[in-house]
């Protein structure tokens, strides 16, 4: 009997140290009190423009219709293109500006794309 | 502008002259396709000077007339063909293909592409000097199914891989004093 009153007073002992207590936490105590910050996009950070095609842009693929668009041109075509179009290659171009240099070149601004996503995978904007 | 393409296959109507073909077509260049690598004999020291084979002569000024060379190998047991290396060995005391652009395509039945024969031409070209027009291998694999036993591309994208390593030999030899 008394070892039967012994194992109830340990047993109770025991379960009321296990029992869940509704916990008090202080805001701050605990990552989840915390937002999870919006992911940032390394490659806008960089100040790519993805509406206009004309600024670096590291996301970029070959794309089927950019390997179309590039055939008609001789390879030293393409990098005088490139190379021609750098110092106007910066925010705040000015239409005109854009106009008169696919005028120069004959040139239509999806073509101009083309070729400075190609340039810019082959890594010539580093240069 | 001048280019001379090596085909590393010592095979006539290889895919590496094949391949090399296309890049002519691709390149819009002065072309010049070299497939005489069986012609060379062996490399040695003794045989080099005033009375090397008219054959050396001959490779030598092509190269050196050139603004840029295109080679091209197939892979043998891991490795570049002996005939490649051999032409290579005769090119590195004369010293044609110091500063040269270059650049390097392997092939191979097997789906790498010859990686491994590509990447020991690399580090020899290194040896030798050279400008490498890309950082990127251009391992054209699995050429069996890719390319018809005609030599016409199955596969488009082999012709998009080649006209990128044209473009970037092109702009080495173009803008050189940027790279």
């Amino acid at each position: 009997m008394k070892n039967l009153i012994t194992f109830l007073v340990l047993s109770l002992a025991i379960l009321s140290s296990c029992s869940k207590k509704e916990e008090t936490t202080k805001p701050g105590d605990s990552v989840l009190t915390h937002p999870i910050p919006p992911a940032k996009d390394t490659v806008l950070q960089e100040g790519v423009d993805r509406e206009s095609g004309l600024l670096i842009d590291r996301a970029r693929l070959r794309t089927p219709e950019h390997e179309k668009l590039l055939e008609r041109f001789q390879p030293s075509e393409v990098v005088n293109i490139y190379h021609d179009f750098r110092p106007l290659r910066k925010p705040g171009l000015k239409p005109e500006d854009l106009d008169a240099f696919l005028k120069k070149k004959k040139i239509n601004m999806e073509e101009l794309k083309a070729i400075l996503s190609e340039g810019d995978l082959l890594g010539w904007n580093k240069q | 502008m001048k280019l001379v393409g090596i085909s590393g296959s010592p095979r006539r109507g290889a895919v590496s002259a094949i391949l090399l073909n296309i890049v002519r077509q691709l390149s819009g260049a002065d072309f010049t396709l070299y497939e005489s690598l069986l012609d060379l004999p062996h490399f040695s020291p003794d045989k080099d000077g005033d009375s090397v084979d008219s054959t050396v002569r001959e490779l030598r000024n092509l190269v050196r007339s050139s603004d840029g060379i295109v080679i091209c190998t197939p892979e043998y047991a891991f490795s570049m063909p002996s005939v490649l290396k051999n032409a290579l060995e005769w090119l590195v005391s004369s010293g044609e293909l110091n500063e040269k652009p270059c650049l390097t395509i392997s092939t191979s039945p097997l789906p790498p592409g010859g990686d491994k024969a590509h990447k020991e031409l690399r580090s020899v070209l290194t040896a030798l000097g050279v400008k490498q027009a890309t950082d990127n291998l251009l391992c054209i694999g699995a050429t069996r199914k890719r390319i018809s036993n005609s030599g016409e591309l199955l596969d488009p994208s082999i012709e998009a891989e080649l006209r990128s390593g044209v473009l970037a030999l092109t702009n080495l030899i173009t803008i050189p004093t940027n790279v």
